[in-house]
């Protein structure tokens, strides 16, 4: 599925969005994915010992759902977002 | 308590009118109730209103004063935390104005031996004060108007001899009283609320500071532990998105979060967004060059600003998320280049790019209704017209043709207007709305509404919860208390006064900032006593709000607020109004609460 990023996922990632494998998988799994994928996420946008995102940086289905436990898939369309607040 | 406050104590009241000045002394008492920045000016504004008997006073005569307080942490090594509040009476609002700046001038007040600067009065001519050490100078400011305060700064400078005077001035719109004129010193800004007018109303171009002495610490070793601590985080992926990014990431979030208020919040997405992201900016490395800058004493240096390659580096612009939301997607605009150079030209005259923006969005939409006339400055006054912001922006600081209206503010310009004009107004107690959709963030709405300072979204971050849940729906007594908690920690966080940009960078900040203060001013404090503290001020803050005529009726969002959006996924969200009324009432008993509880 479609991953987009926003923010630092993007920054570090140097893509707006990654395929990864996976037609269903909870927010974990993707987490897993995007640390194997993507190995410059790990530290600044997730961690991997408790296999989930750095805050700011969030998990939203198509930019306006969390994702809760359940499995999403590609439809859903993850987000990575960002959030830096002020300004 | 035990100790004795170890940093200075000392106030300095100036008036301009009779040009005498008097010191006086604060308690450690009034240090640990009030802590320092925010919640020491606002202190200091309720009792000079109090001994005085003074209502309803006018933000522009001279019973209005300007009151800064430095932070109890500036001129140390603590980082992040050089800063300085600034509290008067808001010609916008009517209403208190507590702003925060940065950078050297905190320090250089309290190397004056100053807790903080109250100015009364009103200057006969134009004039500059100059605290040399303990010695109050005024001068002739009559050479000075016109200029910037980077202009000011540079020819003061070069008069007393001193690189290192640190000076606060007002630009161009200050001189001319454009209600929404900031207060510049070291390049940043006290930007909302328009207390460069009140400065130009007092006829005080500037203060400068001499700075010869030091500050005193109670426990220097462990100030210094703490401060290596707290700037090896600041260094850390904590603080990542404001080195490497900026606040300016955020546009294109909003988007894609269907929440990026538009053409003066008439719609929730931009279709230009990508011209003008600062993001854009950055990746687009052959068309701009990006600087960063930062304040004093701050490993973060989180200011990116860009230029145009083959341009005056001098005219780079800061692209903070609001600045460029501002001019950006609030006027429709995606042309980079003029969204750039409207947040220069506010810089130089010393004008708040939100309510900038926010005034121009409202012009735009008032001329598209036939109340403005749109070819006044020489190309269409129209949304997505980014030629007519420079003219525009020319026209308010200058107070030219319908510049004069425009300076007023959204809210006076509209009364003037008169029509449907008052439709078009965004603000919350005359002061313009920054950029976050209160019709998809219901905490914020809340929070928005009940705002002492009118429509801030630097009081409380109420609007982090909603974004970072969306969707979620939270009772009305949840929202209060998640409102109340964000005003209190905000309000630290003004008081102590510390950058909320290394807000990630505690492990437990109420533990580890009441240690911080105990160690740089003696003073013993608790997580408890700071909370308490938030309390008081707020306090402090309404009460002078209902001296200058403020009721609960005034805590509403505006109306274009409460009819539905039409677009994105937000569309049909509302803000409900007899809902909102019932949330407002609901925090004030919960503040009132509070209040008997503390008694």
């Amino acid at each position: 599925m479609t991953v987009e990023f926003f923010g630092m996922a993007r920054e570090l990632a140097g893509a707006p969005q990654l395929e990864v494998g996976g037609e269903r998988m909870t927010e974990r799994e993707l987490v897993a994915a995007l640390a194997a994928r993507c190995p410059q996420l790990v530290g600044p946008v997730i961690d991997p010992a408790a296999l989930c995102f750095v805050a700011p940086n969030l998990l939203l289905l198509d930019g306006r759902r969390a994702a809760g436990d359940a499995p999403f898939a590609a439809a859903d369309r993850p987000c990575v977002l960002f959030l830096a607040s002020g300004g | 308590m035990s100790g004795r406050f170890a940093g200075p104590r000392t106030v300095l009241e100036i008036d301009l009118t009779t040009r005498r000045s008097r010191r006086y002394d604060l308690d450690d008492a009034d240090f640990a109730d009030a802590l320092g920045g925010v919640g020491i000016a606002v202190l200091l504004l309720e009792r000079y209103l109090a001994t005085r008997e003074l209502t309803r006073v006018d933000p522009l005569g001279p019973h209005n004063p300007l009151v800064f307080a430095a932070g109890p942490f500036a001129a140390t090594a603590v980082p992040a935390a050089n800063k300085h509040a600034l509290a008067t009476l808001s010609p916008l609002t009517g209403l208190l104005n507590e702003g925060l700046s940065s950078s050297h001038w905190s320090a250089a007040l309290r190397r004056c031996g100053l807790a903080a600067l109250l100015i009364e009065g009103t200057a006969e001519g134009w004039t500059t004060v100059v605290l040399d050490g303990e010695r109050v100078v005024f001068e002739d400011a009559a050479a000075l108007i016109g200029t910037t305060a980077r202009e000011t700064t540079k020819a003061l400078r070069a008069a007393w001899n001193e690189r290192a005077l640190r000076v606060c001035a007002i630009g161009i719109g200050g001189e001319n009283g454009v209600r929404y004129a900031a207060v510049e010193n070291d390049g940043r800004q006290a930007g909302r609320g328009g207390s460069g007018a009140v400065m130009g109303a007092k006829r005080l171009k500037a203060i400068a500071l001499r700075a010869h002495g030091s500050v005193r610490i109670a426990d220097p070793a462990a100030a210094a532990e703490f401060a290596a601590t707290l700037k090896a985080r600041t260094l850390g992926p904590q603080t990542a998105k404001y080195r490497i990014l900026g606040t300016g990431a955020n546009m294109r979030v909003l988007e894609r979060m269907g929440q990026l208020p538009t053409r003066n919040f008439t719609a929730s997405s931009f279709a230009g967004v990508e011209s003008v992201t600062p993001e854009r900016a950055r990746e687009t490395k052959a068309e701009y060059v990006e600087l960063r800058s930062g304040c004093a004493g701050c490993p973060v240096q989180c200011e990116h600003m860009y230029v145009k390659r083959g341009r005056d580096r001098k005219s780079a612009a800061a692209s903070e998320y609001e600045s460029v939301w501002a001019f950006g997607p609030n006027c429709g605009i995606a042309d980079l280049d003029a969204v750039l150079d409207a947040i220069d030209r506010c810089d130089r005259y010393g004008l708040d790019t939100i309510s900038t923006g926010g005034t121009l969005a409202f012009a735009m939409e008032c001329a598209q209704h036939g109340l403005l006339d749109r070819d006044a400055f020489g190309t269409p006054l129209e949304f997505g017209n980014g030629r007519v912001l420079g003219p525009a922006i020319d026209a308010i600081a200058r107070r030219t043709g319908p510049g004069e209206l425009l300076a007023l503010g959204v809210r006076a310009a509209a009364a003037a207007i008169g029509g449907s004009a008052p439709r078009y107004a965004l603000h919350v107690k005359g002061l313009e709305l920054p950029g976050y959709e209160p019709r998809a963030l219901p905490t914020y709405a809340l929070g928005l509404a009940v705002c002492t300072r009118g429509a801030c979204h630097n009081r409380a971050a109420t609007y982090d919860a909603d974004l970072r849940a969306p969707g979620t729906v939270r009772g009305e007594a949840e929202r209060v208390r998640m409102t109340i908690e964000a005003e209190d920690y905000a309000l630290i966080w003004d008081s102590l006064v510390l950058c909320k940009f290394i807000r990630d960078c505690f492990v437990d900040f109420y533990a580890e900032a009441a240690a911080l203060w105990t160690a740089v001013t003696g003073l013993t404090l608790d997580a408890g006593k700071l909370r308490a503290s938030a309390q008081r001020t707020w306090e402090r803050k309404r009460r002078i709000n209902a001296r200058q005529g403020w009721t609960a009726a005034d805590d509403i969002l505006p109306r274009r607020l409460l009819t539905p959006l039409t677009d994105g996924p937000y569309a049909g969200s509302a803000v409900d109004a007899a809902e909102l009324a019932r949330a407002c009432a609901s925090y004030s008993a919960a503040r009132a609460d509070l209040a008997n509880a503390a008694r």
